[in-house]
């Protein structure tokens, strides 16, 4: 035996439903069900996020008609003119059979496990739809129960109704459960609703009969159907469809009439759906609403169900196959709460058809609907297909839904933008204010590191060179030069000067006597500024600090640093082939600076350059002096710059090199421009030039002069 | 950019190094023709006995002097246009079974910067059999000794061609006083300097450029004299080449007495111990291969032209000479039955002959004492049973001058 | 405290002076009108001698050589027709173009790596620069085709020698030009790194190799030529695997196609030609702008 476990579903209030559904009939709920489960090892079923609801049953079809659609057309959209359309309609069984066929199929998916349908008899199409549904109904054992109706196609009253009466007859004996008709449009209503609750006794079936489909209060057969059936003790198998009119009664007389409705047992059937669309045509406003007077009939105690009808024929060409459609019109124009309406098109409908009852409680028939929603009224309202639908115990059909979306697109308003704007804007701004602000605190750093320290950057003591090949460069040179002292070499051509520095940076080694600097503290410029070609400027000035090995960062910004300190800050990326001679130097200038040595050796720098640069080139030399603060020595050529830019001037004498003068020149830092017209100035000038042109007469003094 | 540049093309040039390096020299681009398929079936009558793939290194790119050889491979076997070599069942040609080993045959020439065959067999020790003419097998034994097992041809397939208009010679004994340039492969082959010691050739008239093309020929008008072979330039310069296109005379080298065999098939002395099994077996099959090709040529031709399209490489080739060597081999006896022994035996005597001309001309040295043609050359593999009896003519002047026009 | 101005005067802007960075806006696009003038004028003497030489190919061609010798020579129309209008040859020839070019760049990224590998190693040590230099120039003189049996035997008769050809041939430019090149930094330069005990390593990455781009390009281009006549060469000798320009020669020799030949030969003039405007360009792209 096949015994399952659902889980994960919920009933109509949201609630956890669990169930265990075995032999056809529902064994547990709940907790019992899950120990159920374990004991019998049951398959599993998981119904997260679905409502588990009583299953549909549809009590009034009429599947030989269903889904005609353009085959048929309703003139003018009227009871009338859609029997009409229907009069002179000729169908063979097979077309019955396969309309048929496809509404039950729907109607199956969408959670009906059971239809009642009214098939005509007579007229045109004979017996074929009772043939038709009879193979429907083989065809859908185990999935769904069908019931027939028998609807005789015109009176049956008198000598004109008996052929009628015989196939009504001969369509009982095809296997028809319910004798049908209509009797209220006749001649004889009543006569024929006598005939047929007499037919219906005498052949022990059931009955359910088209009664008072009208607006016209005056019908009201369905008064003396309620003596009949009562009468005949019909009671708990007579049902009475659409009672339309019964609505526009006033309300004691409804009531009355529900009274002898209750009494006798008679179900009331409300169709919804093709009643709305087809009384109350005609009135452009105060239209009737043409349903039976659905709260009234409860009160009574008169058990109402609710039904589709028509399914897309000309008498409803939008009738739609659903229970939920019902449901939902039950709520809207019926006024009924959504647990009351799905109430009658299940459980009710159920009853009405004679069907054990199905209300998911253990004991019942496992017939029941899974539909992907939160409780029974979003079931109602969405009428997803995504539905799940058991039939005693058995799955007989599952409908599932796929959805995609398209995602939106982003649209930022125009005030956002304008908003975004303005603060990067701002950042941007704070960014660079903080940035020039953290330079110049830096700057104030290395003023504040400078002087105080006093010994000296540079000291030869008694320093001799001679070449390898004898010639005697430097002979008995004493210098000291310290930090904030900016010493000039000025000597005859080829004297030694260049030599003298090169011993100072390491690259000659004296062969007697002491030089003593910090080797790795040393800035050095030369003469030609040497930059590397395939190197940037911005490349070219790390150059020594790659060479130190200081991390690239540090570099990048030192680099910018000096750079602007040269006054070169828009020249980064340019390559030396692209640079003027004064460019050229003040990268190489800058190149040293990086690493902020404290002795700054300088080889004739500035002799390619023209006068007035160089003149601009001192200007900024001096002030970088008083910026860095470095012990500086300078080799020139240029009485006036020797004496502009140092503290001392030191006169050179001819090869070997000695120092023949030193001269002070007592102005202080920083010095500007005009100090080179400065009396006291031009004398001192004046006297280093006499000091140098004995130089090159060869004459060595030592003199120190103020 | 400075060092990144370097580095750059220095890894660049390394990794494209290390992948050239990776790939094979040979990337091999195979194409197997509808057919037999390329791989033997389980047994045969060589399976075991002989290497399961038997090479064959030719002389040349495939010809129809070589359908001895072809005869025994199956067609719809795997074509290498890459490494010019071509692989199939070998096919018994007496019974046409499959024997149990394929064989694959090795293009050699143009394919192999022109390496003679006897080097190749020492250089790759899986081919078995390699072909070339008596007189290189002599030239080579110092070095890369070898034994000949079989020889399909019978007269030596060479010529001296001319142009009749310009030249109207009684044979190659008339070339030395024509005077005429004769092209040739280097100046001292052993052919010349037989015939110089002759008399019918001055040293000077030789002009050793000669590199196959008939270029030089062509261009002279057809004042110079050439060498080529019967199978081949008679016909391929009077019919086939559009800047000729004229009449040309030949004669036979070997009327001269200088007679190598031309398809001298060997192997190393090692092999001739380790497969004797074999090649007892496999010998009696090229010498019915030979036959048989003659025969009924066209599948054989088919496969060679085929071949020589997928090669790309070699002179032009196609049916129609394929078809004119076939003729030719048979018309100039260039394949024949011998005067005596079973077909594609040795003739010890001739072979002495020759090895005493190029002693004579100095064209050897380092040969081992005692060496003979029983030391180069061995019958014992040969089916003394088999014999070429189908051909009954017509024949050419073999003994004089031949025109093909 | 602000940075110091160059110009003198403390509140002019920090931009460097006009003369020092050169042409304006202006001049420079009067410059290139200029150049792509002058680019004119200097296309037409080649044109000239093209036509010229052109026509004396027509003229040997068809007044020279009688029809029975034309074949030595034949007409430039049907060179090109036999060539690339007749599509076989037409496949041929590109294929046998893109593995020649294949080839040999192959070849001579081999040369390349090795070439400058050598020439860093004798740069560095002067043990090893004297130990190699006579083997080099003697393996610069022994010609590639005594070679060539030997190569054949032992690498087979495929691509891979040819490739190994095209190696032998371009090595040593590769290696003297690289070498030069190495030494071409200036003594200051040297002074630049020594004062700040800068180590060998670091030397050669920042000064050694950046100062030898250009010579180095310089051989490389030079090489690339021979790479390409290495490989056709090679083809001569080695036929088998792919075929080449080297094979196709060959056979339209062996053939007397000379129309075809000629095409082939042309083919391979385009290659030499594309070969040198590539390294032309890449030397330019590495070292374009910055050399002077």
């Amino acid at each position: 035996m096949n015994v399952t476990l659902l889980t994960g579903g919920h009933d109509g209030r949201g609630a956890p439903l669990d169930l265990l559904v075995a032999g056809g009939a529902i064994a547990a709920t709940g907790a019992d069900a899950h120990a159920a489960a374990r004991r019998a090892e049951s398959a599993r079923v998981d119904l997260t996020g679905r409502t588990l609801l009583p299953a549909a049953a549809e009590p009034h079809a009429h599947l030989d008609k269903a889904l005609l659609r353009g085959q048929a057309r309703n003139p003018d959209g009227t009871l009338d003119g859609a029997l009409e359309a229907m009069r002179t309609l000729s169908m063979t069984t097979e077309d019955i059979l396969s309309r048929a066929r496809r509404a039950a199929q729907i109607a199956l998916r969408r959670g009906f496990t059971a239809i009642r349908s009214h098939v005509d008899v007579g007229g045109r199409r004979g017996t074929a739809g009772i043939e038709a549904l009879a193979v429907l109904r083989q065809e859908l054992r185990g999935l769904m129960d069908l019931q027939v109706v028998a609807l005789p196609a015109g009176p049956l009253a008198g000598l004109d109704g008996q052929p009628l009466r015989r196939q009504l007859r001969a369509a009982l004996e095809l296997g028809c459960d319910v004798v049908g008709g209509a009797p209220w449009r006749g001649a004889d209503p009543l006569r024929s609703i006598d005939e047929l609750t007499a037919a219906a006794a005498d052949s022990g079936s059931a009955i359910d009969l088209h009664l008072d489909e009208t607006t016209d209060a005056s019908v009201l057969t369905v008064a003396r159907y309620a003596r009949r059936v009562e009468e005949l003790g019909l009671g708990g198998r007579a049902a009475a469809s659409h009672c339309v009119s019964l609505g526009q009664q006033d309300p004691r007389q409804s009531a009355a009439v529900a009274g002898t409705l209750a009494a006798a047992g008679v179900a009331v059937i409300v169709l919804p759906q093709t009643n709305l669309g087809l009384q109350g045509r005609g009135l452009a406003t105060r239209v009737p609403r043409a349903l039976p007077p659905v709260r009234l009939l409860a009160e009574a105690g008169v058990l109402i169900a609710a039904g589709g009808d028509n399914w897309q024929d000309p008498f409803n060409a939008v009738g739609r196959i659903d229970p939920m459609e019902t449901a939902a019109l039950l709520t809207a124009a019926g006024h009924l709460p959504p647990d009351r309406s799905y109430a009658l098109v299940s459980e009710h409908a159920r009853a009405v058809l004679g069907l054990p009852p199905a209300l998911l409680r253990s004991g019942d028939t496992a017939d029941f609907m899974a539909i992907r929603a939160a409780d029974l009224a979003e079931s109602v309202a969405g009428a997803t297909e995504d539905r799940m639908v058991w039939r005693q115990g058995r799955l007989v059909a599952s409908t599932s839904v796929h959805w995609v979306m398209g995602t939106p697109t982003v649209l930022l308003r125009p005030g956002l933008r304008d908003l975004l704007i303005d603060v990067c804007f701002v950042t941007g701004m704070m960014t660079v204010m903080f940035a020039r602000d953290k330079a110049d605190i830096r700057a104030g750093q290395r003023l504040a590191q400078a002087p105080g320290d006093e010994s000296a950057r540079l000291a030869f003591r008694r320093t001799c060179l001679t070449f390898p090949d004898g010639t005697e460069a430097v002979r008995d040179v004493d210098l000291e030069v310290r930090r904030g002292e900016f010493v000039s070499l000025i000597g005859p051509s080829g004297c030694g000067k260049s030599t003298l520095l090169r011993i100072a940076s390491g690259l000659l080694e004296p062969t007697s006597g002491e030089v003593s600097c910090d080797r790795n503290d040393i800035g050095y410029v030369f003469q030609d500024p040497t930059l590397l070609p395939w190197r940037t400027v911005e490349q070219n000035v790390q150059l020594f600090a790659e060479l130190h090995g200081i991390p690239k960062r540090d570099r990048a910004t030192r680099a910018a640093e000096v750079l602007e300190l040269v006054g070169l800050s828009g020249a980064e990326s340019k390559y030396p082939k692209a640079l003027s001679g004064g460019m050229r130097s003040r990268v190489s200038m800058a190149r040293s600076l990086l690493l902020h040595p404290s002795l700054f050796l300088f080889d004739e720098p500035f002799a390619a350059i023209d006068e007035i640069n160089r003149e601009r080139l001192n200007d900024s030399l001096i002030e970088l002096f008083g910026i860095e603060k470095f012990a500086g020595v300078f080799v020139t050529h240029s009485i006036a710059e020797a004496c502009f830019l140092a503290s001392r001037v030191v006169v050179m004498t001819q090869r070997p090199a000695r120092v023949s003068a030193i001269v002070d020149v007592p102005f202080p830092y920083p010095r500007t421009a005009d100090l080179r017209f400065d009396k006291e100035f031009v004398e001192i000038t004046r006297h280093v030039s006499s000091l140098l042109l004995d130089s090159h007469r060869g004459n060595s003094r030592e003199a120190s002069s103020s | 950019m400075r060092n990144k540049a370097t580095i750059a093309c220095l890894g660049a040039a390394l990794a494209v190094a290390a992948v050239a390096g990776c790939s094979s020299s040979s990337s091999s681009s195979s194409s197997s023709a509808a057919g037999a398929g390329s791989t033997a079936s389980a047994a045969g009558v060589l399976s075991g006995i002989c290497p399961s793939t038997v090479q064959i290194q030719q002389n040349w790119t495939p010809e129809a002097e070589q359908g001895a050889y072809y005869e025994l491979a199956a067609s719809g076997g795997t074509i290498d246009s890459n490494q010019k070599t071509y692989t199939a069942p070998l096919i018994d040609p007496s019974t046409g079974k499959q024997t149990g080993v394929n064989v694959e045959l090795l293009a050699g020439g143009p394919a192999t910067s022109y390496s003679n065959p006897e080097q190749l067999l020492y250089e790759n020790q899986s081919i078995l059999l390699g072909v070339d003419a008596t007189d290189t097998q002599i030239e080579s034994y110092a070095n890369t000794p070898t034994v000949g097992v079989v020889t399909p041809m019978y007269l030596y397939d060479n010529v001296y061609f001319w142009s009749p208009s310009k030249h109207s010679l009684t044979g190659i004994a008339g070339i030395g006083s024509s005077g005429a340039t004769l092209l040739s492969y280097g100046t001292k082959g052993a052919l010349n300097l037989y015939l110089e010691a002759k008399g019918e050739l001055k040293s000077s008239q030789i002009d050793g450029a000669y590199n196959g093309s008939p270029a030089d020929f062509v261009a002279s008008g057809g004042s110079m004299i050439s060498g080529g072979y019967a199978t081949y330039e008679p016909y391929y310069y009077s019919h086939q080449l559009s800047a000729w296109d004229k009449p040309i005379s030949y004669e036979l080298i070997a009327n001269t007495g200088y007679n190598p065999y031309s398809n001298t098939t060997f192997v190393t002395p090692a092999n001739e111990k380790k497969y004797s099994a074999c090649l007892s077996k496999l010998v009696p099959m090229i010498q019915e291969a030979q036959i048989k090709y003659l025969q009924s040529p066209t599948r054989v031709n088919q496969l060679i032209v085929q071949l020589d399209d997928s090669y790309k490489i070699g002179g032009a080739y196609n049916m129609a000479i394929a078809n004119y060597a076939d003729q030719t081999m048979l018309a100039d006896r260039i394949v024949a039955q011998p005067s005596s022994g079973a077909f594609g035996s040795f003739d010890m005597a001739r072979v002495n002959t020759l090895i005493g001309q190029l002693k004579s001309t100095n064209s050897v040295s380092r040969l081992p004492a005692g060496f003979s043609a029983s030391t180069l050359e061995t019958n014992q593999f040969i089916d003394p049973s088999i014999n070429m009896t189908f051909y009954t003519g017509p024949y050419n002047n073999t003994t004089g001058v031949i025109t093909e026009k | 405290m602000t940075a110091p101005s160059f110009q003198g005067d403390p509140a002019a802007p920090l931009a460097p002076a006009a003369e020092d960075i050169g042409a304006t806006a202006g001049t420079a696009a009067r410059r290139r009108s200029r150049r792509s003038r002058t680019l004119l004028l200097n296309a037409i003497p080649p044109v000239v001698v093209f036509i010229v030489a052109v026509g004396v190919w027509q003229l040997v061609s068809y007044v020279v050589l009688d029809p029975s010798r034309r074949f030595l020579l034949p007409p430039l129309q049907t060179v090109l027709d036999q060539s690339f209008f007749v599509s076989a040859n037409a496949t041929a020839l590109l294929e046998a173009f893109w593995t020649t070019a294949y080839l040999a760049l192959i070849g001579l990224a081999v040369a390349m790596a090795l070439g400058v590998l050598i020439a860093v190693f004798m740069h560095q040590s002067r043990f090893i620069e004297q130990s190699l230099y006579p083997y080099l120039i003697l393996f610069q003189t022994v010609p590639i085709l005594a070679l060539v049996p030997l190569i054949g035997f032992w690498l087979g008769f495929s691509s891979m020698s040819r490739i190994v050809v095209c190696v032998l041939i371009s090595l040593f430019p590769i290696i003297a030009n690289t070498s030069f090149g190495l030494q071409s930094a200036t003594a200051p330069q040297h002074d630049l790194f020594r004062l700040h005990q800068a180590g060998r390593v670091r030397m050669l990455r920042s000064l050694w190799l950046p100062a030898s781009l250009p010579a180095m390009f310089a051989g490389f281009r030079i090489s690339a030529g021979l790479s390409v006549v290495g490989e056709i060469v090679g083809g001569f000798f080695f036929q088998k695997g792919p075929t080449d320009l080297g094979i196709l020669i060959n056979t339209y020799v062996d053939e007397l196609n000379t129309p075809v030949l000629f095409g082939s030969v042309i083919m391979s003039a385009i290659l030499g030609v594309l070969v040198f405007w590539l390294f032309t360009g890449l030397g330019r792209l590495v070292y374009g702008r910055w050399k002077e």
